[in-house]
């Protein structure tokens, strides 16, 4: 993954100049991002090969709080399950690309280094329907899609130190990778040529793909953004204090920002 | 992904709301359906009358709907900028007071529709002023509660009433955050209350949070007196009452003072804005009843003042039967006229006689064979426990003209909310007041309680009519 990215900066030597410049920056922030889950939302993008494979519940936050963990499930797409993925909790490293649910979980980013997980520089279950390469010539049937993933599929442990390369062959000023909004882009395109017709952040937003149920205790997560006062009263209270209400109440997005921001300078 | 269609023939379909909640009161965003048949989230709403959100699919609304994690209405309705879902849970202790202000405010959208638990779903217009300041006003409410419980020493209520009061908060406030944490420590839980101040911290910053602790420090201290109180259920009711009708309010300028021979008070203030009652703490009236002062009450009598005192235990009747002193039994016999009483609470209530119920039947009507003094004076006077009393002084006048101020001063008190308030909360508000009075003279035998009224209080302002 790393090599790749790496030769495709030195085909275009500008662009490798202002890696160069955004490195240190990169670095400084990737080592504070969290990985970012949000929920509760109760569909996900179905896909159509497999409708089948998706018909499915996902808990409430009651449910997930009385369980006291973040479950993996069945990947979205056949796509993850035929690159060894069977079962994900679906993460984007320090930013909420995932634009809805209530809450938002920020695990930290250790539990790649102890758990089962990948990663790759776009959301997988945009490759059905929102996401599609920029040469509009390129081929993007199913085995494009299935090929395209595989090559894009990283180990979870080698996460940290892609994104800060990636982040810096991205962007000129490294916090825009965390802050920019829903439908925006790079600075620079996409090294793995992936793009949303729409502008959608997801197909440039780095995903984990936790393939292990995740603990809720303060020793996985560094911190739960619940969208309004009164979902904090279901919190439990070994986690109460970790789990600060956006503010406005339902602008999760830009909680989570702050928080990486706010601790970056920190 | 995210959509906008204008609002102007959208319609709205149901709401995303969790089944249950702790909270007594969630907010929900709308899920509504444009003309072209899109449905969405509702996220915001745009100054060019449309409405912004997350779109999805009808067959995934359905899903929504299967898992419990959305609701829908019984019918679709038009939508409205603005417009979102006010869920009113069960233990929501004043609801239907809450509903009740909703309609009258009309900023219900349609009415109320039953929900999970027994919860109510208002369709409310945030778009207008009148249902911010609603929310803010139940959330003032919440906290006045909180505090009320707090002086009663009731920690489960103190909390029940800070989660709500936090639940409807629209934003972060340190005073009900501090609240909150005070509430949690008293209730054993201390993991709760750090994280409390914590959470207090990651979201508004260090200055937030020591502005939180500060103030949770406050309250502490402002609370330490009570924290060993016994649980009084008749003390309970009429604190209850007392705060639910919005007529107590803590406060540090006056206080109504209940106490008994076993040993214990309970504080409230501000009865009314205008009626001051004084901090006592008086371990056992049988140490301020005594010879001084029964000098003392005759002192003030001979110049024409008042004192409101009562004392309904045997052992107080004794003691004054061990008084010799002919002007205060004299006083005791010229005791105001009941039928007398209640005319001028009719006449300055104009509230029907049977909401003077309480007071003629259970309150006067007791109070008659028992000892009641009327007497002025404004001084200290250090009790054997060494605790101090204010007694304050009230104008000159006879019981009749006592009891008149009260009820004229309370009256005065409620008028604004009289003219303003549509509802029938004011009836409700007097209802509970003649419901204190009664408790008040209804307390136990092993009771005593004693009334004192502010001094030089200002003329009650009567309107002619009300004369």
């Amino acid at each position: 993954m790393l090599t790749r990215l790496r030769e495709s900066l030195e085909q275009d030597p500008p662009r490798a100049v202002a890696a160069e410049t955004s490195r240190t920056g990169a670095q400084s922030l990737i080592q504070h991002c969290p990985l970012v889950h949000r929920t509760v939302w109760p569909t996900e993008p179905a896909d159509e090969r497999n409708p089948t494979l998706f018909e499915r519940k996902n808990p409430t936050l009651q449910e997930i709080l009385a369980s006291g963990r973040l479950t993996a499930i069945a990947p979205c797409t056949q796509r993850e399950v035929d690159c060894g993925i069977d079962r994900v909790v679906y993460f984007f490293l320090g930013c909420g690309a995932f634009p809805d649910g209530s809450v938002a979980f920020l695990a930290r980013a250790a539990v790649l280094n102890t758990k089962r997980a990948s990663y790759t520089p776009f959301d997988t279950g945009s490759l059905t329907h929102w996401s599609r390469p920029r040469d509009p010539g390129q081929s993007w049937e199913e085995s494009d899609k299935a090929k395209f993933l595989a090559d894009y599929l990283g180990v979870g442990g080698d996460a940290v130190a892609y994104s800060i390369e990636y982040v810096a062959a991205h962007f000129r000023s490294p916090p825009d990778y965390v802050c920019r909004p829903q439908r925006s882009d790079p600075d620079f395109a996409t090294y793995h040529g992936l793009m949303s017709p729409s502008g959608d952040r997801r197909a440039w937003s780095i995903e984990v793909q936790l393939q292990e149920d995740l603990e809720l205790d303060i020793e996985h997560l560094e911190r739960i953004i619940v969208a309004s006062h009164d979902l904090w009263l279901d919190i439990p209270d070994h986690l109460s204090g970790i789990t600060p209400p956006a503010e406005p109440e339902g602008s999760i997005l830009t909680a989570i920002h702050d928080y990486i921001t706010m601790k970056q300078g920190a | 992904m995210n959509q906008r269609f204008p609002i102007f023939g959208a319609q709205i379909l149901g709401a995303m709301t969790p089944p249950t909640s702790r909270a007594a009161f969630n907010r929900a965003n709308l899920v509504v359906r444009g003309q072209s048949g899109t449905i969405l989230s509702v996220q915001l709403y745009t100054c060019e009358d449309a409405v912004e959100g997350s779109a999805f699919r009808p067959d995934q609304w359905e899903a929504l709907l299967a898992s419990g994690h959305a609701l829908a209405l019984p019918e679709p309705v038009s939508l409205v900028s603005g417009a979102a879902l006010w869920v009113l849970r069960p233990t929501y202790s004043r609801r239907a007071a809450a509903l009740n202000e909703l309609r009258a405010g009309r900023a219900l959208l349609r009415d109320y529709i039953a929900g999970n638990d027994n919860s109510w779903l208002c369709l409310v217009n945030e778009g207008t002023a009148y249902a911010n300041t609603l929310r803010e006003r139940w959330f003032h409410r919440a906290m006045k509660l909180a505090k009320s419980f707090a002086l009663s020493a009731r920690w489960s209520d103190v909390l029940a009433e800070a989660e709500i009061a936090f639940a409807i908060a629209p934003a972060l406030d340190a005073e009900a955050l501090a609240l909150l944490s005070f509430a949690y420590e008293r209730c054993g839980r201390s993991l709760r209350a750090e994280g409390t101040i914590t959470m207090a911290r990651g979201a508004r910053g260090e200055d937030f949070a020591r502005e939180v602790t500060q103030l949770r420090r406050s309250i502490e201290n402002e609370l330490s007196f009570i924290t060993d109180f016994p649980d009084d259920p008749q003390v309970r009711t009429i604190t209850q009452k007392l705060y639910q009708s919005g007529w107590l309010s803590p406060g540090v300028d006056g206080m109504l003072h209940f106490t008994s021979v076993n040993g214990y008070c309970l504080f409230l203030k501000e009865l009314a804005p205008r009626i001051e009652f004084t901090l006592a703490t008086v371990q056992n009236p049988l140490d301020f009843i005594n010879e001084a002062f029964a000098d003392y009450v005759t002192a003030i009598l001979a110049n024409g003042g008042q004192v409101g005192y009562i004392l309904r235990t045997p052992e107080h009747e004794a003691e004054f039967d061990r008084w010799k002193d002919g002007t205060i039994r004299s006083m005791l016999r010229r005791l105001m006229p009941l039928r007398k009483i209640e005319d001028a609470l009719m006449r300055l209530t104009r509230l029907p006689r049977t909401k003077l119920k309480f007071m003629h039947t259970q309150g006067i009507t007791r109070l008659r064979g028992s000892d009641f003094l009327i007497g002025a004076e404004a001084r200290q006077s250090q009790g054997t426990d060494g605790t101090t009393t204010s007694v304050h002084t009230v104008r000159p006048g006879d019981a009749n003209d006592v009891l008149s101020y009260i009820v004229a001063c309370l009256v005065d008190a409620l008028t604004p909310a009289m003219n303003n308030d549509p509802t029938a909360e004011i009836a409700d508000r007097a209802a509970a007041g003649w419901l204190l009075e009664a408790k008040l003279l209804d307390q136990s035998q092993e009771a005593a309680i004693r009334i004192l009224l502010s001094t030089n209080p200002p003329e009650p302002r009567i309107s002619e009519d009300r004369r």
